[in-house]
């Protein structure tokens, strides 16, 4: 399975404080390049010893989380929460120390809260939302002990017109930074829900045919049996009255149809009969490689490139043989040249690719690859199962057979496998 | 009548499949060969047959409504260790047939198979090697 989109929503705490910090950071150098500005420019006369307290606060805690962040440690929302009303409790201070609740980046409460909404769980959104709200109160009558000097009013409307467009511009920019955020977040969860269901559906039509080809198949068993029977007896019949060669003939196109017959019928339920009984055994994948190729029809067109070491898969080992022996046989028919066949191995899993240089595929045919019954092959070549077989395989042991394929660019099947969790015996249901 | 059949013209064969088309015709098939052929519908009945006259051959359906091939066989094997059992089996139960020759089962045969399949998997009489089990397909 891909790895979930970053999802800022139900990431765990540490990514969330993670995120928070570097936010951190950048707010620390925009309260700092606002404190350097007002200053050079002039246009306020700021209480830089507390100001510069204040932020070499939030730096130190900000190096604080960083560090601890760094041990890989569980983030608990209460601790985020935690941390979060100290930013605004940080902010509260360097409103009051800048112009109170004239300081048009009061704006900036709104980031905050925005930001609880999104990282956390309504109880705390809610605290925070309250808490913003009371600090900004507080402001009003903190006033009073506000140490800036107030220049003349007209020249502070100026600098609080031009303040608030600032501020309403960065709070702009961070929350449609975060509501983008998750809002893509979202998407991709629903796009990946919406996978995982036709994936999903996919299977369960898969199991209803795969159920009902086992049971067509032992169902027609016994009729065959009995048309089997018959011709052979007829067949015995007529050679000793002497019949004519045509006949005969015909007796034994009927014989030999049904052994056609079973041969259909032992694909059809290969998962239900043939792996069912296979014990899961680990295996390395070049053994497997090996298996598939041996007395393969061809193999000397096949260029094989294994680069798994002793990486071990585990399976119906005869089963998975045969369904790389299905995946090679149809590229070696679709090309007179040679096939590649690659296996690679990481940590998440095990990837085995068959390419050939054939004919490839259309789209409508590509569509309909793997599906029981559906053949491009030549009436008696093939059954139309084995691909559907092999996929059907792949995902029962947890993985996947893609194929793609463009026309005259030839085609490549993609096995899957997910690495071995070491121990657990068990069966192919 | 028969050629093939031989020196094994007096075994004794019991026939037991639900299907009464393939049951009776495949029990015509072997009487040709020189068998002698008794049939049974269920594993009742067969186990009923077995207990007046234990057979030395039997071919047995794995799957059957009522008792399964495989009880039919123990019950067999019960009644007479020397019968030789060779089980029938439709698809999607080699697992059982590969466990029915761990029971004593002498082989299985997957469906469909005609009468000279069944005369082939039929295991060599006692003088000669047992170990041939035909009708393996792996």
């Amino acid at each position: 399975m891909p790895s979930p989109p970053h999802d800022l929503v139900s990431e765990p705490g540490r990514i969330k404080l993670e995120w928070l910090v570097k936010l951190h950071w950048i707010a620390i150098l925009g309260e700092s390049a606002a404190i350097v500005g007002v200053q050079l420019a002039g246009l306020m006369q700021l209480p830089l010893a507390p100001l510069a307290a204040l932020v070499g606060f939030a730096v130190a805690v900000n190096l604080g989380l960083q560090g601890w962040l760094r041990k890989d440690p569980v983030v608990p929302d209460g601790l985020l929460a935690g941390v979060m009303l100290l930013d605004t409790a940080v902010l509260t201070g360097l409103l009051h120390l800048s112009g109170g609740h004239f300081n048009p980046f009061s704006t900036l409460y709104i980031v905050n809260v925005a930001l609880a909404a999104v990282l956390l769980p309504p109880r705390w959104s809610w605290t925070q939302a309250v808490f913003s709200i009371l600090a900004f109160g507080a402001l009003f009558p903190m006033q009073q002990w506000a140490p800036f000097g107030v220049q003349e009013h007209e020249a502070m409307m100026a600098v609080h017109l031009y303040g608030m467009l600032v501020a309403v511009a960065v709070a702009a920019f961070v929350i449609v930074l975060i509501v983008q955020r998750v809002s893509r977040a979202l998407a991709d969860r629903d796009e990946e829900l919406a996978r995982e269901r036709r994936l999903a559906e996919q299977r369960a039509k898969l199991a209803s045919l795969v159920t009902l080809a086992a049971g067509a198949a032992h169902e027609l068993a016994t009729p065959l049996g009995a048309i089997a029977i018959a011709s052979k007896e007829l067949d015995r019949e007529l050679s000793r009255a002497g019949a004519s060669q045509g006949a005969l003939e015909d007796l034994r196109l009927i014989r030999a149809q049904v052994d056609r017959c079973k041969g259909i019928l032992q694909q059809m339920s290969a998962r239900a009969g043939e792996n069912a009984g296979e014990p899961i055994v680990e295996v390395s994948v070049e053994r497997w490689v090996e298996g598939a190729l041996d007395g393969l029809p061809g193999r000397e067109r096949v260029r094989a490139d294994l680069a798994c070491g002793e990486v071990r898969v585990r399976g119906p080992v005869q089963g998975m043989e045969r369904a790389l022996r299905v995946i090679l046989t149809n590229a070696l028919q679709a090309t007179p040249g040679e096939v590649s066949l690659r296996a690679r191995c990481a940590a998440g899993g095990i990837t085995v690719e068959v390419h050939d240089t054939g004919a490839g595929m259309t789209p409508e045919v590509l569509a309909r690859v793997g599906e029981p019954f559906f053949t491009t092959k030549a009436p008696g070549q093939g059954s139309g199962l084995g691909l559907f077989i092999a996929r059907t395989l792949a995902e029962q042991l947890g993985g996947a057979l893609e194929i793609q394929s463009q026309p005259g660019q030839g085609t490549t099947a993609r096995i899957t496998l997910p690495g071995t969790p070491p121990g657990r015996e068990e069966t192919v249901r | 009548m028969s050629q093939e059949a031989g020196k094994d013209a007096a075994l004794t064969l019991l026939l037991v499949d639900d299907d009464e088309v393939l049951r009776e015709r495949l029990g015509r098939a072997l009487r040709e060969r020189g068998f002698e052929v008794t049939t049974a519908e269920s594993g009742e009945a067969a186990i009923a047959v077995a207990r007046r006259d234990a057979p030395e051959f039997a071919v047995v359906d794995l799957r059957m409504p009522g008792i399964s091939g495989i009880e039919v066989l123990d019950a067999l094997r019960a009644i007479d260790p020397a019968t030789r059992v060779l089980m029938l089996t439709g698809y999607g139960s080699i697992a059982t047939a590969v466990e029915a020759t761990r029971r004593g089962a002498v082989g299985y045969l997957s469906k469909p198979a005609d009468a000279d399949e069944v005369v082939a998997a039929r295991p060599v009489r006692a003088a000669t090697t047992s170990s041939a089990s035909a009708g393996l397909d792996r």
